[in-house]
Protein backbone atom coordinates (compact mmCIF):
# COMPACT_ATOMS: atom_id res chain seq x y z
CA UNK A 1 0.00 0.00 0.00
CA UNK A 2 2.73 2.30 1.18
CA UNK A 3 4.77 1.32 -2.08
CA UNK A 4 2.16 2.10 -4.18
CA UNK A 5 1.38 5.67 -2.56
CA UNK A 6 4.96 6.78 -2.75
CA UNK A 7 5.14 5.71 -6.86
CA UNK A 8 1.64 7.54 -7.29
CA UNK A 9 3.21 10.25 -5.51
CA UNK A 10 6.26 9.93 -7.86
CA UNK A 11 4.28 10.68 -10.69
CA UNK A 12 2.48 13.45 -9.04
CA UNK A 13 5.67 15.45 -8.44
CA UNK A 14 6.03 15.35 -12.12
CA UNK A 15 2.97 16.20 -13.32
CA UNK A 16 2.56 19.12 -10.77
CA UNK A 17 6.32 20.17 -12.40
CA UNK A 18 4.80 20.22 -15.69
CA UNK A 19 2.44 22.53 -14.22
CA UNK A 20 -0.59 20.04 -14.03
CA UNK A 21 -3.04 21.28 -12.03
CA UNK A 22 -5.21 18.28 -11.78
CA UNK A 23 -2.07 16.23 -10.14
CA UNK A 24 -1.81 19.24 -8.07
CA UNK A 25 -6.28 18.95 -6.40
CA UNK A 26 -5.13 14.96 -6.49
CA UNK A 27 -1.98 14.92 -4.08
CA UNK A 28 -4.44 17.75 -2.55
CA UNK A 29 -7.19 15.45 -2.02
CA UNK A 30 -4.87 12.25 -0.79
CA UNK A 31 -3.22 14.11 2.14
CA UNK A 32 -5.60 16.84 2.64
CA UNK A 33 -6.99 14.81 5.51
CA UNK A 34 -3.79 14.11 7.28
CA UNK A 35 -2.13 17.32 7.01
CA UNK A 36 -6.07 18.95 8.44
CA UNK A 37 -5.95 16.62 11.25
CA UNK A 38 -1.98 17.11 11.92
CA UNK A 39 -2.63 20.59 12.37
CA UNK A 40 -5.28 20.01 14.06
CA UNK A 41 -3.58 17.98 16.53
CA UNK A 42 -1.28 21.08 17.35
CA UNK A 43 -3.49 23.81 17.07
CA UNK A 44 -6.95 22.48 18.50
CA UNK A 45 -8.95 25.08 16.61
CA UNK A 46 -10.61 23.32 13.08
CA UNK A 47 -10.75 26.63 11.46
CA UNK A 48 -7.21 27.38 12.31
CA UNK A 49 -6.28 24.10 11.67
CA UNK A 50 -7.87 24.38 7.89
CA UNK A 51 -5.74 27.45 7.55
CA UNK A 52 -2.88 26.40 8.26
CA UNK A 53 -3.23 23.41 6.03
CA UNK A 54 -3.88 25.83 3.14
CA UNK A 55 -0.78 27.61 3.94
CA UNK A 56 0.93 23.81 3.90
CA UNK A 57 0.13 23.23 0.30
CA UNK A 58 0.92 26.09 -0.80
CA UNK A 59 4.15 25.66 0.40
CA UNK A 60 4.05 22.46 -1.65
CA UNK A 61 3.27 23.54 -4.49
CA UNK A 62 5.75 26.21 -4.71
CA UNK A 63 8.79 24.65 -3.45
CA UNK A 64 7.74 20.73 -5.16
CA UNK A 65 10.34 21.58 -7.94
CA UNK A 66 13.41 21.35 -5.18
CA UNK A 67 11.82 18.28 -3.60
CA UNK A 68 14.39 15.06 -3.28
CA UNK A 69 13.10 12.12 -4.64
CA UNK A 70 14.96 10.06 -2.21
CA UNK A 71 12.97 11.13 1.04
CA UNK A 72 9.11 10.12 1.09
CA UNK A 73 6.43 13.04 -0.08
CA UNK A 74 3.92 12.35 3.04
CA UNK A 75 7.29 12.72 5.28
CA UNK A 76 7.77 16.16 3.14
CA UNK A 77 4.35 16.95 3.82
CA UNK A 78 4.03 16.34 7.16
CA UNK A 79 6.98 18.03 8.11
CA UNK A 80 5.89 21.14 6.58
CA UNK A 81 2.60 21.11 8.55
CA UNK A 82 4.35 20.20 12.19
CA UNK A 83 6.35 23.52 11.34
CA UNK A 84 3.75 25.67 10.41
CA UNK A 85 1.58 24.53 13.02
CA UNK A 86 4.50 25.40 15.22
CA UNK A 87 4.68 28.61 13.90
CA UNK A 88 1.02 29.81 14.03
CA UNK A 89 1.09 28.97 17.84
CA UNK A 90 4.36 30.59 18.26
CA UNK A 91 2.33 33.42 16.53
CA UNK A 92 -0.64 33.62 18.28
CA UNK A 93 1.24 33.32 21.73
CA UNK A 94 3.14 36.62 20.72
CA UNK A 95 0.21 38.45 19.85
CA UNK A 96 -1.29 37.01 23.13
CA UNK A 97 1.70 37.98 25.11
CA UNK A 98 1.00 42.12 23.17
CA UNK A 99 -2.71 42.31 23.88
CA UNK A 100 -1.21 41.09 27.86
CA UNK A 101 1.38 44.45 27.59
CA UNK A 102 -1.05 46.61 25.86
CA UNK A 103 -3.70 45.80 28.84
CA UNK A 104 -0.67 46.03 31.09
CA UNK A 105 -1.95 42.72 32.54
CA UNK A 106 0.58 40.40 34.05
CA UNK A 107 -1.51 38.18 35.95
CA UNK A 108 -1.64 35.37 33.36
CA UNK A 109 1.87 33.25 33.44
CA UNK A 110 2.84 30.67 30.54
CA UNK A 111 4.70 29.15 34.07
CA UNK A 112 1.40 28.10 35.56
CA UNK A 113 0.85 24.59 35.47
CA UNK A 114 -2.64 24.75 35.35
CA UNK A 115 -5.66 27.00 34.52
CA UNK A 116 -7.88 24.73 32.36
CA UNK A 117 -10.50 23.42 33.07
CA UNK A 118 -11.94 24.08 36.68
CA UNK A 119 -13.81 21.08 38.17
CA UNK A 120 -17.31 21.94 40.18
CA UNK A 121 -16.67 18.84 42.05
CA UNK A 122 -13.33 17.30 41.99
CA UNK A 123 -14.54 14.17 43.43
CA UNK A 124 -16.80 13.34 40.78
CA UNK A 125 -15.45 11.43 37.52
CA UNK A 126 -14.01 13.81 34.90
CA UNK A 127 -15.78 13.97 31.55
CA UNK A 128 -13.76 12.81 28.57
CA UNK A 129 -14.24 16.28 27.10
CA UNK A 130 -12.52 17.90 29.94
CA UNK A 131 -9.65 14.78 30.48
CA UNK A 132 -8.82 15.53 26.46
CA UNK A 133 -8.80 19.56 27.23
CA UNK A 134 -6.28 18.83 30.53
CA UNK A 135 -4.04 16.46 28.29
CA UNK A 136 -3.92 18.91 25.21
CA UNK A 137 -3.04 21.46 27.64
CA UNK A 138 -0.18 19.43 29.51
CA UNK A 139 1.02 18.22 26.01
CA UNK A 140 1.06 22.13 24.76
CA UNK A 141 3.17 23.15 27.83
CA UNK A 142 6.37 20.73 26.72
CA UNK A 143 9.83 21.47 25.04
CA UNK A 144 9.15 21.49 21.23
CA UNK A 145 10.42 18.30 19.92
CA UNK A 146 8.82 16.64 22.73
CA UNK A 147 5.68 18.01 21.76
CA UNK A 148 5.86 16.93 18.37
CA UNK A 149 7.15 13.25 18.87
CA UNK A 150 4.38 12.77 21.59
CA UNK A 151 1.66 14.40 19.01
CA UNK A 152 2.70 12.82 16.13
CA UNK A 153 3.10 9.19 17.94
CA UNK A 154 0.13 9.08 19.91
CA UNK A 155 -2.52 11.29 17.91
CA UNK A 156 -1.38 10.31 14.52
CA UNK A 157 0.05 6.84 15.46
CA UNK A 158 3.43 7.18 13.22
CA UNK A 159 5.79 4.88 14.06
CA UNK A 160 8.81 6.27 15.85
CA UNK A 161 11.17 5.88 12.25
CA UNK A 162 8.56 7.98 10.64
CA UNK A 163 8.95 10.75 12.89
CA UNK A 164 12.74 10.35 13.13
CA UNK A 165 12.60 11.05 9.42
CA UNK A 166 10.56 14.37 9.68
CA UNK A 167 12.27 15.59 12.95
CA UNK A 168 15.67 14.80 11.24
CA UNK A 169 16.93 12.71 13.63
CA UNK A 170 17.71 9.27 14.64
CA UNK A 171 15.09 6.71 16.03
CA UNK A 172 17.08 6.32 19.45
CA UNK A 173 16.88 10.09 20.07
CA UNK A 174 12.54 10.03 19.06
CA UNK A 175 12.43 7.00 21.82
CA UNK A 176 14.14 9.11 24.14
CA UNK A 177 12.12 12.12 23.57
CA UNK A 178 8.54 10.00 23.77
CA UNK A 179 10.35 8.65 27.02
CA UNK A 180 10.85 12.02 28.55
CA UNK A 181 7.55 13.79 26.92
CA UNK A 182 5.49 10.55 29.09
CA UNK A 183 7.52 11.47 32.05
CA UNK A 184 6.90 15.02 32.06
CA UNK A 185 3.16 14.63 31.36
CA UNK A 186 3.27 12.30 34.54
CA UNK A 187 4.88 15.06 36.65
CA UNK A 188 2.78 17.72 35.34
CA UNK A 189 -0.30 15.61 35.53
CA UNK A 190 0.41 14.54 39.07
CA UNK A 191 0.73 18.02 40.37
CA UNK A 192 -2.91 19.38 38.48
CA UNK A 193 -4.32 15.90 40.39
CA UNK A 194 -2.71 17.18 43.67
CA UNK A 195 -4.43 20.55 43.75
CA UNK A 196 -7.95 18.60 42.75
CA UNK A 197 -7.69 15.74 45.75
CA UNK B 1 -1.18 6.52 50.64
CA UNK B 2 -5.38 6.06 49.30
CA UNK B 3 -4.96 9.61 47.96
CA UNK B 4 -1.98 8.81 45.84
CA UNK B 5 -3.72 6.26 44.41
CA UNK B 6 -6.36 7.94 43.17
CA UNK B 7 -4.37 10.47 41.71
CA UNK B 8 -2.01 7.96 39.69
CA UNK B 9 -5.64 6.61 38.64
CA UNK B 10 -6.75 10.02 37.33
CA UNK B 11 -3.79 10.81 35.86
CA UNK B 12 -3.87 7.06 33.71
CA UNK B 13 -6.88 7.75 33.10
CA UNK B 14 -6.05 11.09 31.03
CA UNK B 15 -3.37 9.58 29.36
CA UNK B 16 -5.66 7.47 27.83
CA UNK B 17 -7.28 10.48 26.60
CA UNK B 18 -4.51 9.88 23.92
CA UNK B 19 -7.03 7.53 22.24
CA UNK B 20 -9.64 9.87 22.41
CA UNK B 21 -8.03 12.24 19.58
CA UNK B 22 -11.28 14.01 17.88
CA UNK B 23 -10.74 13.29 13.61
CA UNK B 24 -11.84 16.12 11.57
CA UNK B 25 -14.61 15.25 8.64
CA UNK B 26 -13.04 15.42 5.17
CA UNK B 27 -13.57 18.80 3.93
CA UNK B 28 -14.89 18.91 -0.28
CA UNK B 29 -14.53 22.77 -0.14
CA UNK B 30 -10.95 22.53 1.16
CA UNK B 31 -9.53 22.62 -2.70
CA UNK B 32 -11.70 25.00 -3.89
CA UNK B 33 -10.67 27.41 -1.14
CA UNK B 34 -7.17 26.30 -1.56
CA UNK B 35 -7.45 27.61 -5.29
CA UNK B 36 -9.35 30.96 -4.53
CA UNK B 37 -6.50 31.15 -1.75
CA UNK B 38 -3.69 30.78 -4.50
CA UNK B 39 -5.40 32.92 -6.63
CA UNK B 40 -5.16 36.12 -4.12
CA UNK B 41 -1.76 35.54 -3.14
CA UNK B 42 -0.07 36.61 -6.54
CA UNK B 43 -2.55 40.02 -6.67
CA UNK B 44 -1.58 40.57 -2.93
CA UNK B 45 2.36 39.87 -4.39
CA UNK B 46 1.53 42.12 -7.66
CA UNK B 47 0.38 45.10 -5.32
CA UNK B 48 3.50 45.11 -2.81
CA UNK B 49 5.93 44.32 -5.41
CA UNK B 50 4.88 47.68 -7.16
CA UNK B 51 4.57 49.45 -3.80
CA UNK B 52 8.06 48.62 -2.71
CA UNK B 53 10.14 50.41 -5.01
CA UNK B 54 7.85 53.45 -4.98
CA UNK B 55 8.22 53.16 -0.64
CA UNK B 56 11.88 52.76 -1.15
CA UNK B 57 12.26 55.96 -3.31
CA UNK B 58 10.07 57.91 -1.30
CA UNK B 59 12.03 57.17 1.75
CA UNK B 60 15.62 57.76 -0.25
CA UNK B 61 14.47 61.72 -1.07
CA UNK B 62 13.22 62.19 2.51
CA UNK B 63 16.14 61.17 3.87
CA UNK B 64 18.33 63.35 0.94
CA UNK B 65 16.18 65.83 2.48
CA UNK B 66 16.58 65.67 5.69
CA UNK B 67 20.12 65.38 5.49
CA UNK B 68 20.73 68.34 3.13
CA UNK B 69 18.92 70.73 5.86
CA UNK B 70 20.15 69.32 8.50
CA UNK B 71 24.14 69.87 7.03
CA UNK B 72 22.67 73.31 5.97
CA UNK B 73 22.07 74.20 9.55
CA UNK B 74 24.42 73.12 11.19
CA UNK B 75 26.70 75.12 8.84
CA UNK B 76 25.11 78.29 9.53
CA UNK B 77 25.83 77.60 13.53
CA UNK B 78 29.38 76.98 12.63
CA UNK B 79 29.65 80.33 10.93
CA UNK B 80 27.93 81.97 13.88
CA UNK B 81 29.85 80.06 16.50
CA UNK B 82 33.29 80.94 14.96
CA UNK B 83 32.04 84.77 14.85
CA UNK B 84 30.60 85.45 18.00
CA UNK B 85 31.39 84.53 21.43
CA UNK B 86 29.73 81.22 22.65
CA UNK B 87 28.62 83.00 25.77
CA UNK B 88 26.87 86.16 23.99
CA UNK B 89 25.04 83.55 21.80
CA UNK B 90 23.65 81.96 24.72
CA UNK B 91 22.81 85.04 26.77
CA UNK B 92 21.03 86.56 23.50
CA UNK B 93 19.13 83.11 23.15
CA UNK B 94 17.62 84.05 26.98
CA UNK B 95 17.57 87.32 26.88
CA UNK B 96 20.24 87.69 29.88
CA UNK B 97 22.00 90.78 27.97
CA UNK B 98 19.23 92.42 28.84
CA UNK B 99 18.52 95.29 31.65
CA UNK B 100 16.19 94.17 34.46
CA UNK B 101 14.53 97.44 33.64
CA UNK B 102 14.89 96.53 29.71
CA UNK B 103 12.87 93.53 30.51
CA UNK B 104 9.68 95.63 32.35
CA UNK B 105 9.97 97.91 29.70
CA UNK B 106 10.26 100.79 32.35
CA UNK B 107 11.53 103.83 30.59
Amino acid sequence: MLILLVIDDNELIVQINEGDTEAFRELVEKHQDIVVNTCFQFIHNKEDAEDVAQEVFIEVYQSIAGFRKDAKLSTWIYRIAVNKSLDHIRKKKRKKRFAQLVFLDSSEDDSEVFKVPALDNPQKELEDSERKKILDYAVNQLPKNQKIAITLSKYEKLSNKEIATILDTSVSAVEALIHRAKTNLHKKLNRYFEKQF
Amino acid sequence: MDRQKRIEKEINKTLDAFDLAEKLPHNPYFFSRLQARMEEKPKEKMVFATLRPVLLASLLVINIITAISYFSSTDIVTQITSEQDPYEIFASDFNLNQTQTDLFNIE
